[in-house]
């Protein structure tokens, strides 16, 4: 259970920080789009998810290669090719994957107000690597010899947490706006704080030298063995705020703007810090001296090798710290602008961006929303992100009396060819809606 | 780095797990090139003599930090022990009482007294003339074996034997038939071994009986056996006449440990020299002959070394006058006095030597000899080579045991990286050779011998003042990297040479030179995340 947990984690949670959601942003008529536009309200009086599966959502974005890139299928296996692999990296390069799967989920609509609260396990990770990294262990020091090979901005991010969200949100004149204010309980950490180092090569001596700074913050990675103490561990707190707004123009404009994920961890339980404290790392040359026997006058060679092996082995030994840390989320700011042509017909357009360690990734996307009334919306959608232009969304709601089944996909052809596509996204999720209005239209008309 | 890749890797194809599992992927092996440092190390002068000999390294001109080697030894020695020791020296006396014959008890007194010579264990004992003695440790072994009826009082009396003033004296009381057996402590008893103008060497004893005498026992043989040995007792000191005692050293020999595994070669050493040195504590005229004093070549040639005045005639070791004194004195020899030179550029490797002693050569002299217990007679030598002059052809040869048994199965091919930082006046090719465990030849590591050791540079005054680099890299691959790896001995076979050694250009050693080393490794190996 311990290791599907782990692996788990890392699949699902490859990055929360490029959630995009572009097509929930867009798709009308459930609830989650308030997940991302905090200022969306549902077009119900009251709605509840099925526990565990009103929001069921896996996201892989990858950055940096496609993956049939050095990849090739013989005899049922996929083999890498590390050389292909490598040379057709960016030089920056990063993937991420995320998991999140609502366990409860309710709202209330009143007058013009909505109250919703949830509860959500979200989990990512996000592993950055320069090129120059792969390229450096493909091809080995031996090929750097005087050469100063940077490897900053090589590092993991990933969190595994739970989620108490309390939001709120509220209709004044044209204006929906809403609030999120999120309780966050850490349950497990591994921040890469600081990996600004370099190798150096002695092209005379071969001394390898690698200099600079490493830190590594983790946090519960030793709870995995009792996991009912693990899922509810409540002693790493944290908060986050999101705030949305939407405006309705006129009947046929509508704007959307939110901005997610404000807030830090305060990671207190289970901590160790792993660093070098800024010294270097040294393999230097032994002297020899110290290998020559007093009697023989042999070189001892035995010991001769086992030291340059304890050499390199104890040369990546990092210092273990215990002490508190925290670690920011990654705040995403979301725009759309969605023109209804028709009470059937929508046409829209997103922006997203996502600001992570001074960067700034961005998405775009534009589509096309049919709805029938609110018994379904069918939305198509193209979008740019994680560096690619080959992505077709697609979002799908059905609702029959108070149940409702949705389905969407910020990249749809993946899940057909995967070994194409750059990123993976899904979401699907079932809600329950009670007291709904009887045409999206009437939600336009209370403006 | 490879596991972050790897997970990388993994993450990217997880979500294909509907057509692929975990299982079947995999990550070709590649071929990354490694390079590693193994040494570095820097020689001093003193270094790679400590290494190579046991000769000591000493600066023989401190303006100039000239360095010289010089092989010392002793070649000639020996202690009082091997001239004089009193050993198990064993007296016996035999008392008899005869019955008196008497009807009434009474006590009756015998007195009798006896003269021993004390053997020293001299090769002239004959002609010796110990006058006196004094002991430093030791016991004086007292049996008493009484054969009396009656119950005997027994004192016994070494009236020349004094301590503190007083001479030793004894009593103890023996019943009939019984024994009595004592040890006494004769620690700084002064023996006067001439007293009473009985002699040299002589210790008179004298015994006492006094019995208590009754009729109405029968008497028995009435005899009491006294038996009196030194039980490993040592001198102090000895004074006297030792006679004429020869000593003589095996043939023994120094290494010149500078031509530790020469081969062949022409050397020209300027300037040796070559000190012998005399101490002497013994109180005693002393003759020394060489019998022997010769240079063995490389190719095991004597050649005979002449020393002036003392391998050409005996010589005399000069003696003190007093105990606790000690003499010493100095011979020097080099060029002028000497073919110390001539037989060292032959290419000598080892010095071998024999020497006689004779104590008292011309008889007893006017004045007392003496041995005292920490008497020593040493002859030592001190050959020293200066670092200077110069060499061709010097080849050495050495064997190195090896053992790369465990070097890592995916090392592909490598190359030896090799940096010599040389800061000598010389310059030197080597070949190696790779042997299995017979010692058979496998391979080599160069086609032709390698140029590893250029000169340092040379100033206009033929001092070194700057080092000079030379970088070999050596190719080990397919069948060489086999046989290296594989490899149980290295033969290793170098040819020096002093720079400009065959135009006789003359060089110096001076204690600030140094020789760097560095050796790195860079290689191929295969990584094979398998094995990740």
């Amino acid at each position: 259970m311990k290791k599907i947990y782990i692996l788990f984690l890392f699949i699902i949670s490859n990055d929360l920080l490029a959630q995009q959601d572009l097509t929930l942003f867009q798709l009308s008529g459930i609830p989650q789009t308030n997940m991302v536009s905090p200022g969306e309200i549902p077009e119900a009086k009251f709605v509840f998810g099925l526990p565990f599966l009103s929001s069921v959502n896996v996201n892989y974005n990858n950055f940096s290669f496609s993956n049939n890139q050095g990849i090739n299928i013989e005899n049922n296996t996929l083999v890498i090719d590390p050389y292909e692999f490598v040379n057709q990296l960016k030089t920056d390069n990063y993937i991420y994957d995320q998991a999140h799967y609502q366990a409860l989920m309710f709202g209330y609509h009143f007058g013009k107000n909505y109250v919703q609260l949830s509860v959500s396990n979200k989990a990512f990770t996000d592993v950055t690597f320069p090129k120059s990294v792969l390229d450096f262990i493909l091809q080995g020091n031996g090929a750097y010899l005087g050469q100063q090979v940077s490897i900053e901005g090589l590092g993991a991010n990933g969190v595994d947490y739970n989620e108490l969200s309390l939001g709120y949100a509220r209709v004044i004149n044209h204006w929906s706006v809403g609030i999120h204010t999120n309780l966050l309980f850490g349950l497990a950490n591994v921040y890469t704080r600081n990996s600004s180092l370099s190798i150096y090569t002695d092209p005379e001596t071969y001394d390898v030298t690698i200099d600079g700074n490493i830190e590594i913050n983790t946090s519960g990675l030793d709870n995995f063995d009792e996991f009912g103490n693990f899922i509810s561990n409540t002693r790493n707190f944290g908060f986050g705020i999101d705030v949305g707004a939407t405006f309705y123009l006129n009947k046929n404009w509508k704007f959307s703007s939110s901005l997610l994920d404000m807030g830090t961890f305060f990671w207190k339980h289970n901590t160790k810090t792993y660093t070098n404290n800024g010294e270097p790392f040294i393999i230097s040359g032994l002297d020899i001296k110290d290998f020559i026997s007093d009697n023989t006058n042999q070189i001892d060679t035995d010991s001769l090798l086992n030291t340059i092996r304890d050499s390199i082995t104890n040369v990546f030994t990092l210092e273990e710290i215990e002490g508190n840390y925290k670690t920011p989320l990654t705040p995403k700011w979301y725009f759309g602008v969605k023109y209804i042509l028709t009470e059937h017909h929508r046409f829209y357009g997103t922006v997203n961006l996502q600001f992570f360690r001074q960067k700034i990734r961005s998405a775009f996307s534009l589509g096309y929303e049919y709805r029938l009334q609110n018994y379904l919306s069918v939305t198509l959608n193209y979008s740019y992100f994680s560096g690619s232009y080959n992505n077709l969304g697609l979002g799908l709601q059905f609702t029959g009396g108070p149940f409702q089944i949705y389905l969407l996909s910020d990249n749809v052809l993946a899940g057909l060819n995967f070994y194409n596509y750059r990123t993976i996204h899904y979401r699907f999720g079932i809600n329950f809606l009670f007291g709904r209005q009887k045409s999206p239209k009437s939600t336009q008309n209370r403006l | 780095m490879k596991k972050i890749l790897m997970l990388t890797l993994v993450l990217t194809s997880l979500l294909a797990c509907e057509k692929y599992n975990l299982n079947d992927v995999k990550i070709a092996p590649w071929e990354p090139e490694i390079a590693l440092p193994i040494i570095n190390s820097e020689f001093s002068v003193q270094d790679i003599f400590e290494f190579g000999d046991s000769a000591s390294l000493s600066i023989l001109n401190s303006d100039e930090g000239l360095l010289g080697v010089t092989y010392s030894g002793t070649i000639f020695s020996f202690d009082a022990e091997l001239i004089a020791h009193i050993g198990n020296n064993q007296m016996e006396e035999t008392i008899t009482y005869p019955n008196p014959g008497l009807p009434i008890a009474i006590s009756d007194t015998v007195e009798s007294s006896q003269v021993f010579r004390v053997n020293f264990n001299l090769q002239d004992e004959e002609n010796s003339e110990i006058h006196e003695m004094k002991i430093l440790n030791g016991f004086l072994h007292l049996e008493i074996n009484s054969g009396m009826a009656y119950p005997t009082q027994i004192k016994i009396t070494i009236p020349n034997a004094i301590k503190n003033g007083q001479p030793f004296d004894y009593a103890v009381s023996v019943e009939p038939g019984q024994s009595n057996i004592n040890n006494f402590d004769m620690s700084e008893y002064v023996y006067d071994l001439t007293a009473e103008n009985l002699g040299f060497s002589q210790i008179r004893i004298e015994y006492q009986l006094v019995i208590s005498y009754d009729p109405a026992i029968p008497s028995g043989n009435n005899q009491m056996s006294i038996s009196t040995n030194f039980n490993n007792a040592k001198y102090e000191y000895l004074l006297g006449y030792f006679g004429q005692n020869t000593i003589v050293q095996d043939v023994d020999t120094i290494a010149l440990e500078l031509f530790n595994n020469t081969v062949s070669g022409h050397f020209q050493f300027l300037d040796p020299f070559l000190k012998i040195t005399t101490t002497n504590s013994f109180g005693i005229p002393l003759q020394a002959t060489i019998t022997e004093f010769s240079g063995i070549t490389l190719n095991n040639q004597s050649f005979p070394i002449t020393l002036e005045g003392i391998t050409d005639s005996p010589f005399i070791i000069g003696y003190p006058n007093s105990l606790g004194e000690s003499i010493t004195q100095t011979y020097e020899f080099d060029n002028s006095n000497s073919t110390i030179e001539d037989v060292l550029n032959d290419g000598t490797k080892k010095i071998v030597w024999g020497i006689e002693a004779l104590t008292s050569p011309d008889g007893p002299t006017p004045n007392l000899n003496f041995i005292s217990h920490n008497s020593r007679v040493a002859v030592q030598t001190a050959i020293t080579l200066p670092l200077k002059g110069y060499a061709w052809d010097w080849l050495f040869k050495d064997t190195l045991s090896i053992d790369l048994s465990d070097s890592p199965e995916e090392l592909v091919e490598a190359t030896l990286h090799l940096v010599m930082a040389n800061g000598f006046p010389m310059v030197a090719n080597a070949q190696i050779y790779m042997t299995d465990s017979i010692q058979q030849v496998t391979d080599s590591l160069f086609g032709e011998p390698a140029l590893f050791l250029e000169s340092g540079i040379l100033n206009g005054e033929g001092i070194v003042d700057q080092a000079k680099k030379t970088t070999t890299d050596i190719e080990l691959k397919d069948e060489k990297l086999k046989h290296f790896l594989a490899a149980k001995y290295l033969i290793v076979r170098i040819g020096l040479e002093t720079t400009n050694g065959q135009q006789q250009q003359v060089v110096q050693i001076y204690d600030d030179y140094t020789l760097g080393l560095i050796i790195g490794i860079k290689g191929k190996v295969t990584a094979n995340p398998d094995d990740l």
